[in-house]
């Protein structure tokens, strides 16, 4: 038995090893490119395309998809960086997905770009440097296996986060309220005033119990409290300075739910729940977004809240048939978080990085080759108009429609017909508008405390969604969730991640 | 004489007819509570959409819609080609399965075997400990080639310890060890003696694993999550899993996706939708049952006629 | 005389050698032949699950990549003892947690047996067949349905502003009960929901071994004026024991793992339920989608494993004593 298991695990090293050994001598390269949150059924004519302009740039790459979608992404990234997978060379990473980008690079799955001994973005990528903004390199930057350098090619699209209230204006003005009356800029913690309450009573008189005038996600307190988005549990927080949000320059990490200002916001969100201004099956986490999304798509519903991304109001009222607004909160942040909301890593275990740096740099650089990526064909998938904006022919877009937020650098697409031929302009001058936060960059690393994270990820579970929602009454349930946390070691987390931020003003 | 075919009558009629009232209407409610969620998943799949969001899942909704089943429509092809893959993968799935458990768990059965009780331990050590997932795939993907095909989709269920066990069993339990002695004095072969003379009597018990490996072939759906990348060769049940784990994501992210989040979900199958392709999937497999039911049940009336 | 005697007895001992030899060879050819039967199955046994264990080191590793091969990183990544199993007991709910998955699972197996030996034994007393036939198809039908439609399901009777128990609730003028955040049904809605999904699937290999006794028992029995309930205990019970030892070690041994999907997707990850809800498969679920630790995830699958070895081994070991017979090995 003990032979037979010695005499099999040598078989499989000496497969592995032999593997190991086989290189592709082959002239043209193919580059397999793990994408997320695709919806294509339909892809060989657009591939073929893609590989015929790659021809045509001289790059030597065949690109070849895994087109992965929001179900499926997390594990597939995740098994191929796990099993040593090969057959996997560039694949979409961030900081909210399975395969971090932050914790995959320092534990060595991803290849370092600006390794000083192999510089691939030297060799390589210097258009697509180019084509980026030193902000999201800088975002980029993180500590590997291999140093602290570029793990990864930041995604170009939105990285300033404003957050905004979704109003329903046309059922403010059935109710006689102008929109002007309600502050809805209040910054820090305070997010109502009377007006805005006043204005749900009316709209819950008016419309009867079973309307609910207010919609929240399931993650409202970000919102409306100030707060940095870059530990993985969320219980972490700072009060940066609304009107400055790069203030203070070096600020400390507290609880986020042990604050006077979370409380004061359960208290008040417990009273809306009460006064029937939240629907019930916003408190179940399953259910929550099916209810969010038919009550929204339905318009019906008075305030709700969002991230705001450019051109969304025109998008938005007419999808929903209503004039809906987004007032800001607040001015746009970057955080860690938005920077690295997109990007793309080539494995380590690619036989080809050389030729993955080659795809990559084509992608994010060439507008013919970006635009057959992320819209198809002209003619098939689309047409275009004089202005140069595009037109998607429904029915053909259905087939192949890749997530175009995660399609690299968006920057280079021509716009859409519904948001006019100027939008990627005025977004870029959106993006820039965005302070960059004290903490931009930095990246909490759970590891010296992960028992602690491990058993605080539970604690968040069981009692975050029912206080943030106003289901349960804080005055029972915010007590035993604050002893809780204490109990299993929120704060030794605390107290690491402000020594991790220590060290990393410190390297600064 | 009279006294005995009287208690002969009364064997095959034998509960009293309390006793046969009190076991219909236990079996019964039983049966009925069975069936009607999945009667109400049929409902909900033809239920209008408005009428869910106004009412509720009801059993008897107000309007009633065929849109959902569009979905057979949307997805076309990938449809139909998801079916024939569930079915190939089921049916050569099932016979290797049954076959090789059949094989093994007989060595397990024969007391006489002389490394039954080593073959025996070396299944059931496996049913407790296993490499993981990670290096289970990598040797599964580089070793045995299962990337991107069938091979992917059968080989891993080809075994199953647990079965071996139970069909061991049913084979103690149905098949006399002296029926293989005196097969063995007559000179039959090892093979045939399996073959010829110890399946037709085990066929209950052969019928139930092959029905139980016929149920995992075609209710599987992570295989094809860990080693597929090419929707050829998706299965149904795939399909499904899919759209439900494509909605769970957008409902943890939503925060992190905002707007995105918000035009996929109102892009997301509906309700009825998902309900729809649950009945795609379970309709095949139920009419497939009563094709093993009829084996578990010939195998009572065979036994009726010997006696 | 002497000489014929002898050579008479040499014959017969050379006979006797010679039937000896061929009755071991048989023997041999026997065992070589079943052997070959083992084959297909234990090939796939090594390959697929024997190959891969060197994996098991990875819960006392902390991972990290060096080079492209796996095996050979598994082997550079750096010892850490026992630290990444601490995850599991360094949380206040370890005990809860624990008592949950332990407390389940105990009182489904027993309900479980009991019912599915019933009904098993009530559907081979009804007589006409189309009847037992159809009862049987039905009680197997939950099978069919993944934990996530059935979450649907039980979603559509709870729901808290249109589920049907709350609309029936309002309309006897009660106040409805908010399901999804109120703990104290839950136990007997998960009891009701896993009894549901398994009963027919037991029941189905305990009709099938019933099936498979040889009616003529019945027969004697009978004439031997065995009432209808003394046939039950005396033939149908004893030759079902097998099959319910069997079955008990067997879930015995996976007495530490929870049936994830009922307790994920039916409660539908509701926090306030979480006492009563909360198991180790959970747990170890939500810790791992904030923090993706290959070695972690091992070690709580190792962990489990080890528990449920230990208790099959010894369940074994006392049915060895009781009934040889019935034993795994």
């Amino acid at each position: 038995m003990k032979r037979l298991l010695a005499t099999a695990l040598s078989l499989v090293l000496a497969l592995g090893l032999f593997a190991g050994c086989r290189s592709g001598a082959s002239k043209d390269v193919t580059v397999t490119v793990l994408f997320h949150g695709s919806s294509v059924a339909e892809d060989k004519a657009v591939v073929d395309a893609a590989n015929a302009r790659l021809k045509e740039l001289g790059t030597g790459v065949i690109f070849k998809p895994i087109w992965g979608t929001w179900g499926d992404f997390d594990t597939k990234a995740t098994t191929a960086l796990d099993t040593s997978d090969s057959t996997v060379d560039v694949m979409f990473t961030c900081s909210w997905s399975s395969n971090n980008y932050v914790a995959y690079s320092k534990s060595g799955h991803y290849v370092r770009l600006d390794d000083p001994e192999n510089n691939l973005l030297e060799k390589y990528g210097t258009g697509m440097k180019a084509a980026v903004p030193q902000s999201l390199w800088d975002g980029f930057s993180t500590s590997g296996t291999k140093g602290v350098g570029i793990y990864g090619v930041p995604g170009y699209k939105d990285y300033s986060q404003v957050y905004a209230w979704d109003v329903n204006n046309t059922r403010l003005a059935e109710l006689g309220i102008e929109f002007e009356s309600i502050n809805w800029d209040l910054g820090g913690e305070v997010f109502y005033t009377p007006e805005f309450e006043n204005a749900l009573k009316a709209a819950k008189d008016k419309y009867g119990p079973s309307f609910y005038p207010l919609i929240f996600e399931a993650e409202p307190l970000a919102r409306h409290i100030n707060t940095f988005d870059a530990d993985s549990i969320g219980l972490l927080y700072y009060d940066y300075d609304a009107d400055d949000p790069s203030k203070p320059e070096k600020p400390t990490i507290v609880a986020r739910y042990d604050t006077p200002e979370y409380e004061r916001y359960l208290n008040k969100i417990y009273e809306f729940y009460q006064a029937g201004y939240i629907d019930a099956a916003m408190s179940n986490s399953q259910q929550a977004g099916d209810a969010r999304t038919a009550a929204l798509q339905a318009g019906n519903y008075l305030i709700g809240s969002q991230t705001y991304s450019y051109g969304y109001d025109l998008q938005a009222s007419a999808e929903r048939g209503i004039d809906a607004r987004f007032p800001q909160i607040g001015k746009g942040i970057v955080s860690t978080g938005s920077v690295q909301g997109a990007g793309y890593a080539i494995s380590s275990f690619s036989k080809n990085p050389d030729a993955a740096m080659k795809f990559l740099n084509a992608w994010y650089t060439d507008q013919t080759l970006a635009t057959i990526m992320a819209y198809g064909l002209e003619g098939t998938h689309y047409t275009k108009n004089a202005d140069g904006t595009v037109t998607f022919i429904k029915e053909q877009r259905e087939n192949y429609a890749p997530w175009r937020n995660g399609m690299g650098n968006i920057f280079i697409l021509p716009p859409e017909d519904v948001t006019g031929p100027a939008y990627f302009e005025e977004f870029k001058a959106y993006n820039e508008a965005g302070v960059a936060t004290a903490l931009v960059g930095f990246t909490f690393d759970p590891e010296p405390v992960r028992n602690q994270v491990a058993a605080l990820a539970s604690v968040r579970d069981e009692y975050l969604f029912s206080l943030n929602t106003g289901t349960v009454d804080p005055a029972v349930a915010l007590p035993e969730f604050r002893a809780k946390l204490a109990a299993n070691g929120l704060n030794e987390v605390v107290a690491e991640t402000n020594r991790q931020l220590e060290a990393f003003f410190a390297s600064k | 004489m009279q006294g005995i075919t009287k208690r002969k009558g009364a064997r095959l009629n034998s509960v009293s007819l309390p006793a046969s009232v009190a076991i219909n209407t236990i079996l019964g409610a039983f049966a009925l509570c069975c069936i009607i969620p999945f009667i109400f998943v049929v409902i909900i799949s033809f239920t209008d959409k408005e009428s869910i969001i106004a009412n509720g899942y009801s059993f008897f909704p107000s309007a009633w819609s065929l849109a959902a089943y569009d979905v057979a429509i949307k997805l076309g092809r990938q449809l139909w080609l998801s079916y024939f893959n569930s079915f190939l993968i089921t049916v050569i799935g099932t016979v290797f399965s049954v076959l090789i458990c059949i094989l093994y768990s007989y060595g397990l059965y024969r007391t006489d075997y002389k490394y039954r009780t080593f073959f025996a331990f070396f299944s059931f050590f496996t049913m407790m400990f296993g490499g993981g997932l990670a290096p289970t795939v990598m040797v599964c993907r580089n070793l045995l080639g299962m990337n991107n095909n069938y091979w992917a989709l059968i080989g891993p269920l080809l075994v199953s310890p647990f079965n071996f066990i139970v069909m061991r069993t049913f084979f103690k339990s149905s098949v006399p060890e002296e029926i293989i002695e005196s097969s063995s004095i007559d000179g039959s072969g090892e093979y045939r003696t399996l073959f010829q003379i110890v399946m037709p009597i085990a066929k209950p018990g052969i019928a139930t694993i092959a029905l139980m490996n016929a149920l995992s072939y075609w209710n599987e759906w992570y295989l094809s999550l860990l080693y597929l990348s090419d929707s050829k060769f998706y299965p149904l049940q795939y399909l499904l899993m899919m759209m439900q784990r494509n909605i769970e994501f957008i409902i943890k992210n939503s925060s992190v996706l905002g707007k995105d989040a918000i035009d996929l979900a109102a892009n997301m199958p509906s309700a009825s939708l998902r309900m729809a392709l649950c009945v795609f999937i379970v309709v095949p497999i139920a009419f497939a049952y009563p094709f093993f039911q009829r084996y578990i049940v010939a195998g009572l009336t065979v036994g009726s006629v010997k006696g | 005389m002497k000489t014929q005697t002898s050579s008479k007895a040499q014959t017969s001992a050379k006979a006797q050698t010679s039937s000896k030899a061929q009755t071991s060879s048989l023997k041999r050819r026997k065992t070589l032949i079943l052997t070959t039967m083992m084959l297909p199955g234990a090939i796939w046994l090594v390959m697929l699950r024997y190959v891969p264990m060197f994996g098991i080191v990875l819960a006392f590793k902390n991972f990290k990549v060096y080079g492209q091969n796996f095996v050979k990183n598994i082997f550079l990544s750096e010892w850490n003892g026992l630290a990444n199993f601490q995850f599991m007991f360094k949380t206040s709910d370890a005990l809860r947690m624990i008592r949950n998955t332990l407390g389940y699972n105990v009182a489904w197996i027993i309900l479980t047996m009991v019912i599915a030996v019933a009904f098993a034994i009530m559907l081979n007393e009804i007589t006409k067949k189309f009847v037992a036939k159809t009862y049987q198809t039905l009680m197997f039908f939950p099978y069919f349905l993944s934990w996530v439609v059935v979450s649907y399901f039980v979603f559509a009777f709870l729901a808290p502003s249109d589920g049907m128990l709350v609309h029936f609730q309002k309309g006897l003028g009660v106040t409805p009960i908010d399901w999804y955040n109120t703990a104290g049904p839950w136990p007997v809605i998960l009891t009701i929901a896993a009894l549901w999904k398994n009963t027919g699937y037991s029941c189905i290999l305990y009709l099938a071994a019933i099936t498979g006794i040889d009616t003529s028992q019945y027969e004697a029995a009978s004439i031997d004026g065995a009432t209808k309930w003394q046939q039950v205990l005396y033939v149908t019970l004893p030759h079902l024991r097998t099959m319910i030892i069997i079955l008990l070690i067997m879930n015995v041994g996976r007495i530490f793992n929870a049936d994830f999907g009922l307790f994920y997707s039916v409660p539908m990850n509701s926090g306030p339920l979480y006492p009563v809800t909360q198991v180790i498969d959970t747990y170890v679920y939500n810790a791992m989608t904030s923090m993706h630790d290959i070695g972690m995830s091992t070690a709580a699958g190792l962990l489990q494993n080890v528990i449920g070895f230990i208790c099959i081994m010894a369940a074994n070991t006392i049915v060895n004593k009781v009934d040889k017979e019935s034993a795994l090995f």
